[in-house]
Formats: structure tokens, sequence, C-alpha cells
């Protein structure tokens, strides 16, 4: 389905419809013209990375195929940012994290979540009460309305997503 | 134990130059660690598979890692942001609303850099190095630093770092320090040197410290032996420091404490010791006093048991609570 991407394609995929992809993005971002004109640049960055490069016809969908889960990384980002703030607006402040510990904390939260994200609810939930709420086995499995195996099951499943999300490189 | 390694982890081991079946094993005994209910037997067990092999080892500490790195988000900062309110049920969302309200909690983050860093230490760890110019350089727990002696001389103190730095027998000239937003130039001298995140504690035993101006055209701060200052965004504020060295402590391996409030002293202790060390809001003001050993927080944990009515939950090995002492308190504190 695709052959290997040459420079001069990628080129001619940006002069053709980078324009619409803006539009595409500026309405999918509630008029965000600044987020849109970044995502713009992260596609083409991510197309060429990808080393794919779509067959005539398939331009545009292609664009938009990847165009779509920058969106959706960015309002999780957002989401999790937000979140995260809040969460630390409520402590004292003497332990405010610094900076560099801010973005690492979100890129571990940012990468859990994607994880997360990609299991069934009742697995994500089960990891989620047992290393975050402090909840035994026992208690996740009564809490969950399943089996103490199945919670194990699920734990392993979820735990084996995490570590292969914290070993991904970074985007 | 499952019999087939799912290709992802077969490919995980591969990059880390682990085996596959270690790996899958190391991921299952983690989970049992987790459950929160394992026993004497079971941990016996756990600890013979880790001393058979040291394949075994290595699949352990990677596995150690992302634990260590889990561990290390603020409980209440992935409880808060990691829940999907239009995943949970209104029933399973009342239920956690019970769970809300946990006390002081203490946490690091800084994982990443620390693994990649050029000498770091874990929790709980002490290290002592010697730099190329003669510096003795010693980093207290879950420490890291970054040494570039190869273009200029220069240190890299990671986010979250203490450390003491002793150039007393040093002939090389000033040593440029990097640390949080904040350059600093160490002349011959002794200094103990603390990120607290947003603000950096300096106290200079000997010797002097120039703090640089942050922006070009202000003017650098020179501390000498005998000063201190907290510095920060807003400039550098000299204030006292204990006659008595109390800054230099933690490199006898001495946690000591004067009258402090039990959540404090809970987040000094935590620094030392893998997960989270909390209490509960009832207990959190209780003043602990005393000197307490930083190479066995278990055994520090138990003293101060002792001392205060309070009880020790542990909740895992990880996830440890000191809550007040009653009845239930009682028994549960003799679980593990």
């Amino acid at each position: 389905m695709f052959s290997n991407a040459l420079n001069a394609d990628i080129g001619v995929l940006y002069r053709d419809h980078s324009g619409w992809l803006f539009g595409w993005l500026r309405r999918r971002l509630g008029g965000n013209t600044a987020d849109a004109a970044d995502l713009v640049q992260d596609t083409y960055v991510r197309l060429i990375d990808s080393g794919r490069y779509p067959r005539a016809g398939e331009h545009r969908a292609f664009l938009t195929q990847i165009a779509r889960s920058l969106v959706i990384d960015l309002h999780r980002r957002r989401r999790l940012e937000a979140a995260y703030l809040e969460a630390l607006a409520a402590r004292p402040e003497e332990v405010a994290p610094s900076s560099e510990q801010h973005t690492l904390v979100l890129d571990t939260l940012i990468r859990i979540d994607e994880a997360l994200d990609r299991l069934p609810a009742r697995v994500s939930r089960a990891f989620l009460l047992s290393r975050f709420e402090g909840l035994t086995y026992h208690q996740v499995a009564a809490r969950l309305g399943v089996s103490h195996g199945a919670v194990r099951k699920y734990m392993l499943k979820a735990t084996q997503a995490c570590l292969l999300a914290l070993d991904e490189p970074s985007r | 134990m499952s019999e087939r390694v799912p290709a992802a982890l077969v490919d995980f081991a591969a990059r880390h130059g682990l085996e596959p079946s270690r790996l899958q094993a190391a991921l299952d005994w983690q989970v049992s660690l987790w459950s929160g209910e394992m026993g004497a037997d079971e941990r016996r067990a756990w600890a013979a598979w880790l001393s058979a092999d040291t394949g075994n080892q290595r699949a352990w500490t990677a596995v150690e890692r992302l634990a260590g790195r889990l561990g290390d988000l603020p409980d209440d900062v992935a409880r808060h942001s990691l829940k999907r309110p239009a995943r949970i049920s209104r029933r399973q969302a009342l239920g956690l609303a019970g769970l809300a309200g946990v006390g002081a909690l203490v946490g690091r983050s800084d994982w990443t850099a620390r693994a990649v860093a050029d000498c770091r230490s874990g929790a709980g760890e002490l290290r002592s190095l010697t730099l190329p110019d003669g510096s003795g350089l010693m980093l207290n727990t879950a420490s890291a630093v970054n040494l570039d002696f190869a273009a200029d001389r220069r240190l890299r103190v990671l986010a979250g770092s203490e450390i003491a730095l002793d150039r007393r027998r040093v002939s090389a000239g000033p040593l440029r320090i990097e640390m949080s937003d904040t350059r600093l130039e160490a002349g011959s001298g002794h200094v103990a040197l603390r990120d607290h995140g947003d603000r950096l504690r300096v106290a200079v035993l000997d010797g002097t410290l120039r703090v640089l101006p942050r922006r070009a055209g202000g003017t650098a701060t020179t501390l000498k032996g005998g000063e201190a200052a907290w510095v920060s965004a807003h400039g550098v504020r000299r204030s006292p420091l204990a006659t008595d060295h109390r800054v230099l402590d933690w490199t006898r391996g001495v946690l000591r404490v004067d009258r402090q409030p039990l959540a404090a002293f809970l987040a000094e202790l935590g620094r030392y010791r893998h997960g989270f060390l909390y209490c509960d809001d009832a207990v959190s003001s209780l003043v602990v006093s005393g000197a307490f050993r930083i190479d066995n927080t278990d055994f520090a944990l138990q003293s101060l048991a002792q001392a205060l009515p309070v009880a020790v939950h542990y909740r895992t090995p990880w996830l440890v609570k000191i809550g007040p002492l009653d009845n239930v308190a009682k028994k549960n504190a003799f679980l593990v």
C-alpha cells in the first residue's frame, strides 16, 4: 500500500494539502489557530517519521488519520495537565515540584493514561484501584464484582502494558 | 504463571538483554507483591527466586524500575488525573469518594532523568565519589548529577537532589554548579545543597559559594563559611546556618529532628524509601523529636510507633500510612 517516502514527495503533500489540513484542524480545535498550526507541522513530522507515503487518492485521508490521533493526544495532554495542576493546587507549597519534575510526571501520566486507554475498562479500573487507591486484590475483586483470579490476570495485563508504555521512546 | 510470553514482551526482553521467561516471572512476582496479601512463605519464595539466578535479578531490576516510576507518581495526582469519569459507574464513583481524604502525601517524580544520569543514588542510598578535579561529592537519597569535565568543568544537579561538595583540599579553580534554574560557583570549601522544588537550600560550612545572577546585569551573591540561604526565582534570602552542622547529618546516615510535626517528619523520612509514606490528618501535627537511622526506615517507623500514639499500616511495602492508635489500628499494625 505504501512506497518509501521521499522528501520531494512530502514537499508536494505539504504544498497541496497543508492549507486544507490547517482548516480541518482548526475546525476540530474550536477555532484555535495556534494549536492548529502546531498540529499541521506535527502531522508532517509524524508522516516523515513513519517512513510511509500514501497512495494517490488517499493523501487527505492519510493526513487526517495522523492529525486525528494528534488531536486526541493534545486533548489527553491538556486534560492530564489540568488534573495534575488541580491536584498540585491542593497540596502544601513545600512539596511543589520543579518544572523538570512537572514535565516528567506529566510524561509518565500521559504514557500510563494511553496504555490504560487501550485496555478493557475493568483491567484499567483494577490497576488504578490497586496502585493508587491502595486496595488489596480481594478488595478490588469485591469492588469490581469479579473473582480474585480475574484481578490477578487484569493486574498482569496492565502491568505489562505499563512496562511497555514507559519503555517507548518519547515522541 | 503463564507459559506463553506475549510477543511485545519478548521484544522488550530482547531490547534489554533479558530472558523472556524470566521477565514474565518477574512480572508475576511484581503482581503478587502488589496484591497486599502476600504471606511470609510467598515472600520467602520470591526472595529465593530472586537469589537463584542473576538473570532473575536483571529481569527484576527492569520490573522494579517500572514499580519505582509508578510509585514516584504522587498518589493524589495519579488518582486525580488518571480517573476516567466516563467509565466509572455511579456506584463505583460513590465507593471511591469514601477513600478520598488521605493525609499529607510524599512523592518523588524525577525518575527518567535520574535513570540516565552519570551518577545517581536510589531511594535510601548514599553515594560518594571523587570528581576529576579532586572534589569530594556525596549524594543523598534519590539524587543524581551529570558531570561535564570535558568542555568546561561543570556539575549539573538534577531535580530533587541533595548533595555535599567538599573542595577543601582542591587546588583547581572554582567549579560551576547548575541546579534547578540556579547557577552556582563553588570555591575551595565545603558546601551542602538541596533542591526543594521551587527553591534551593544552600549552606556554606567552609570557604565560599557564589550564587550567580539569573539575568544578565544582575549581581552575584557571595556566601561565606557559616552562612546559608534560600535561593529561588525571587532572589537570595539569607537565613542562619545551624551551628551544629545538622545540614550534614545525612552524610553520617542520620536524620535528626527537633519538635517537627509528624507530617513534615514523614516527608523527610519518606525520601529515604521507595513508595509513599503518609499520615492521617488526625495525627499529622503530633510532634516528633529524635535521631533516626536513615538506612533502616522501617525501624525508624517502629520507634515512632513506640514514642507516639500512632499505628503503622503497611498496605504494601511501598504504601505506608501512619494513623491514630485505636483497636482496629492495633490489629492491622501487625499484619506485615
